[in-house]
């Protein structure tokens, strides 16, 4: 928590509206950054239905807290990997369709199949390209207070 | 060119945002020589060509992002909305996607005194940003600028 107090000089008196400004601009920032984040991970996300990448959401809390969701069962998964079993093809899946089905629609033939189980990594990866673009976020927020609190 | 009013605010002003793109922003050249003709115009990414190289290059003019909280100076009658539109570019070669989002830009730039007459004024571009993502055998280079601009219009009047 920092306090600043400016006493004194009666000019310095146009800073007074700095801090309803400064949670608004902030607020803002909070969704463009969010947004950034929901947007690059929705390209990144691993496709097969869509279904994953459908379900990268933001969710505003208030005005300051915005989280970014992946409302999927399998988006841990997928970020993160997991130990690969074997998937009977006549094992019932979510939607009333059988493995044997999706392995039909990608074109594989046998009795099952073993997933990869290898990491493919979507939130994080975008998290870092939103930080990295953070910096001109900040810059042009920091612009706008000033402009905003002069007035 | 359509006219933009309190009542058709967010739609109009995307329209015009759409009609002026589609119409000044066709195709690039880069500089081997080839010509990258934009095969899409949309308002949400199209989740279903994301690995179709074909599909590309995709520009996307966002809804407007509308916020009346800001009462304009010197007036008790009138209120001011301000706008934010944001487009995007995405290519599957980064020199075109490069090109097609000045065009973009220029477009737009180009077309402020218009836009003024519609009675969207402040035009400007407030940032841009870039991503890069790997889709299997294709890399898709975003391009992403925003724009900003006011609308002034009477409010209804209460008591």
């Amino acid at each position: 928590m920092i306090n600043v107090k400016i006493s004194g000089i009666k000019k310095l008196n146009y800073f007074e509206n700095i801090d309803t400004i400064t949670k608004k601009e902030l607020s803002k920032k909070t969704i463009q950054f969010s947004k950034f984040v929901q947007k690059s991970a929705k390209l990144r996300a691993p496709r097969f239905s869509g279904q994953l990448a459908e379900s990268i959401k933001v969710v505003k809390i208030n005005d300051l807290k915005v989280l970014v969701v992946v409302d999927s069962p399998y988006g841990a998964a997928q970020e993160y990997g997991f130990t690969p079993n074997f998937l009977s093809s006549g094992m019932a899946v979510k939607g009333g369709y059988r493995i044997g089905d999706w392995m039909q629609a990608k074109g594989i033939s046998g009795f099952g199949i073993t997933p990869s189980g290898k990491p493919h990594p979507f939130i994080k990866p975008a998290v870092e390209k939103g930080l990295s673009n953070l910096p001109n976020m900040l810059q042009n927020m920091a612009t706008k207070i000033a402009n905003g609190a002069m007035k | 060119m359509v006219t933009i009013n309190k009542a058709t605010l967010s739609s109009n002003v995307w329209k015009n945002f759409f009609d002026r793109i589609k119409a000044q922003v066709k195709s690039v050249s880069t500089s081997d020589g080839r010509i990258r003709t934009v095969q899409n115009y949309t308002d949400s990414f199209p989740d279903s060509e994301i690995d179709n190289k074909d599909a590309y290059p995709i520009i996307v003019i966002e809804s407007p992002i509308i916020n009346w909280n800001d009462p304009p100076s010197m007036t008790l009658t009138k209120k001011k909305a301000r706008i934010t539109v944001n487009l995007e570019v995405y290519d599957s070669k980064s020199e075109s996607a490069e090109l097609l989002i000045d065009s973009v830009n220029n477009a737009i730039e180009t077309y402020r005194k218009s836009l003024r007459d519609l009675g969207l004024r402040f035009v400007k571009l407030e940032s841009m940003d870039n991503d890069e993502v790997f889709r299997g055998k294709i890399k898709v280079h975003v391009r992403r600028a925003v724009w900003t601009m006011e609308f002034v219009f009477t409010a209804t009047r209460t008591y």
